[in-house]
């Protein structure tokens, strides 16, 4: 990491002088990441612009090239008509194809998953069937009929319900992590991480002081971690110290500089699971930023949640799944299992994963029906709020039939663009009644649904790529006490929030909306 | 990343660099958050600044709304900060602007004078003396837009300073 020289006469962040001000914080960042992106991204676009020169020249140079091109052209833009996507993928697609009439079909079929992502696809779902084998089912009463729904529909995608699970409520990065450090300082026999950015700084060098004993004493340690999403944060350094440690490894879905769509499947989750006894999962990234310890996009506002008890197996399913998916050994999972303590308790919890394997976004599906039951409040906390028609219709009939539907955003955005289209789609629902937040000096990362029946807390966004292109997992539980400190956390959180009124709204401004509308158009790729 | 140089495990970290005529209240408003000076050098190059290291104990009492307190403090200090940085830039930007046109249309009036015609030079010269005269008739405009802009000023600062003040007292209801 190269630190910026203060040799120079004049300190400059981002652009500003330090001349101007009173007091900077220094934090230090990493060009070489920027750059490796810049590259990435820069191969990609060269690749492309070649497809689409090859086929744009061989179009307007051979008439019966250019024939068949249209009428492929056609039949794509009625196969996508045809096919399960949402509307607004649908919408975005058509008039890419007809834009794009000499190669915009051809872009289509290469990110079709269902030609080229078949085989990681047929992977993904023979592990998922041997991960369902270790699944224990236990007969559970459903004393609330909308939780009773919520269950069913998730006993069908895989995802069975326990009860006897203690639960604890985080509603910040730096509590939970704390608290992640303690319970793996007393592993005994496993530890598991899956998260989308590891980020070297202070939480990653504590995180490798805890682990470097655990290894030591014989405790197996795993990591996953997305290739992209730590492409800039994690360094070949850093990988090699965590080997050197004896952690095991592996990168989901390696970032290549190559035209291919997959290269937009990510893994998106965030678990950690030690001794098959403790299980977390939340907003939460293993990075300072996320602890507060480093000044970006204002106060980090995060939550997370711990089990403790036969929910937890679910979680350690979940990831020993990625890590055979990942590649070999393939192993017996049942040494990893079972290893739980019971509690007293009786409230419905239901660890959940979305991925490639599964025929519906299950985290998009658990959203709408917790919106769908309620009748008395719907809080939402997410950092982007980029849905389709569904979500957006279902919150919009809510507000207007007299539940209380709030939803809190960042006010400081990390992507000024998806920050834009997040803001216009929230500010379109203020006429049907929805309140909107925006947490003040903050970016807020949770990613949580709450009603009356029940609460969702994991790693889903309210957004498109959230539901059909990344990896995720969440839990939903009705267990009161956590849905009282959720609730109470809502409340604290809108007590350090702005409204957003038709005063005061960004859309307000003839400019803005313009820029929202056109980038409306990349919504399902952002 | 370079390799910590302090006790990770069990105190947080925060450097900051800070302007030396200001840095005694800087220490003080930083230390209602918890913080304490570890390590204190001037800059290399600038004798003004001074480059601050502070820690504070990673367990503390009421953290995360100290963060968020801290976050906000952090944030009314970068308006007090712009709000001086463009105090003056509107009537500036006028001032220039009245000039540069005073200037600009003065020369493009220049071959009025050098003309033969009588009537075109007195043209040429009441023309170039009104527009380097208008600079000076926009003065008192120029001072009232001059005093609107500092009471703006002083709004803006006074209600930072008070928001600051604000936030320094909750941040030391929660740390006593």
């Amino acid at each position: 990491m190269r630190r910026k020289s203060v040799s120079s006469g004049l300190w400059k962040l981002r652009g500003k002088s330090f001349e101007n001000k009173i007091v900077k914080i220094k934090t230090e960042t990493s060009s070489w990441g920027v750059f490796k992106t810049l590259l990435v991204a820069f191969l990609i676009a060269v690749q492309v612009a070649f497809l689409i020169y090859l086929q744009t020249s061989f179009y307007y140079g051979f008439k019966w090239f250019m024939i068949i091109n249209t009428a492929l052209c056609l039949i794509t833009c009625v196969y996508v008509l045809s096919s399960n996507k949402n509307g607004l993928s649908k919408a975005v697609w058509i008039i890419f194809i007809l834009i794009g009439v000499s190669f915009g079909y051809i872009i289509y079929w290469l990110s079709d998953e269902r030609i080229f992502f078949c085989r990681a696809k047929k992977r993904s779902e023979k592990v998922l069937l041997k991960a369902q084998k270790y699944t224990n089912k236990q007969g559970i009463n459903y004393n609330n009929l909308a939780v009773r729904n919520d269950a069913t529909f998730l006993s069908s995608a895989g995802f069975e319900a326990y009860t006897s699970t203690k639960l604890e409520y985080f509603s910040s990065g730096s509590s939970v992590f704390d608290d992640i450090l303690e319970s793996i300082k007393n592993a005994k026999k496993f530890i598991f991480l899956e998260f989308y950015i590891v980020s070297e700084g202070v939480l990653f060098d504590r995180l490798c002081y805890a682990l470097e004993d655990k290894v030591n004493q014989g405790v197996d340690v795993r990591l996953i971690y997305d290739d992209m999403g730590c492409h800039k944060t994690l360094t070949r350094k850093a990988k090699k110290r965590l080997i050197n440690m004896g952690v095991k490894i592996k990168p989901f879905n390696k970032l290549l500089p190559l035209f291919a769509v997959i290269m937009n499947y990510r893994d998106h989750r965030k678990i950690v699971v030690v001794d098959g006894k403790v299980a977390y999962t939340g907003g939460i990234n293993l990075a300072d930023e996320y602890i507060n310890e480093k000044k970006m996009h204002g106060y980090w506002k995060d939550c997370a949640i711990k089990l403790k008890g036969p929910a937890v197996d679910k979680f350690t399913l979940i990831f020993l799944s990625q890590w055979e998916f990942l590649g070999k050994p393939i192993e017996d999972y049942s040494k990893y299992l079972n290893l739980y303590s019971t509690f007293d308790n009786s409230s419905i919890v239901i660890p959940y994963a979305d991925g490639l394997e599964y025929a519906l976004p299950v985290g998009k599906t658990v959203y709408e029906n917790l919106i769908s039951n309620a009748r008395e409040k719907i809080y939402i906390m997410t950092p982007y709020f980029i849905t389709d028609e569904t979500i957006t219709n279902l919150l919009k009939s809510k507000a207007l039939s007299g539940v209380d539907v709030r939803l809190i955003l960042p006010s400081v955005p990390d992507k000024a663009y998806v920050y834009g289209v997040t803001r216009s789609n929230a500010e379109k629902l203020i006429d049907y009644g929805v309140k909107v937040y925006t947490m003040n000096n903050s970016f807020v990362h949770a990613k949580m649904v709450l009603t009356e029946n029940a609460v969702a807390i994991g790693s889903v966004n309210m957004d498109l790529r959230s539901f059909y292109q990344q990896f995720e997992c969440a839990v939903y539980l009705n267990d009161p006490v956590i849905m009282k400190d959720t609730f109470n956390d809502v409340e604290k959180v809108i007590s350090k929030s702005t409204l957003i009124t038709q005063e005061n709204k960004m859309r307000r401004n003839f400019f803005y909306r313009i820029f929202a509308g056109v980038m409306q158009v990349f919504a399902p790729f952002m | 990343m370079k390799k910590q140089d302090y006790d990770f495990n069990n105190f947080d970290r925060l450097t900051i660099i800070a302007k030396k005529a200001v840095y005694p209240e800087v220490l003080s408003s930083y230390s209602v958050f918890g913080w304490k000076e570890k390590n204190k050098k001037d800059d290399v190059s600038r004798g003004d600044i001074v480059h601050v290291e502070m820690l504070r104990e990673h367990k503390i009492k009421n953290k995360d709304e100290l963060q968020y307190l801290q976050v906000c403090f952090e944030s009314e200090l970068d308006k007090l900060s712009d709000a001086h940085t463009y105090k003056n830039a509107k009537s500036k930007a006028i001032a220039i602007t009245v000039s540069s046109c005073a200037v600009l249309f003065s020369l493009l009036c220049l071959p009025l004078i050098f003309s033969a015609t009588t009537v075109l030079n007195i043209l040429g010269y009441s023309l170039i003396s009104t527009f380097l005269l208008a600079p000076i008739f926009s003065l008192p405009l120029f001072i009232k837009f001059r005093k609107k802009e500092n009471k703006k000023f002083n709004d803006i600062s006074g209600k930072c300073i008070k928001i600051i003040e604000g936030i320094l007292q909750k941040a030391k209801g929660l740390t006593e």
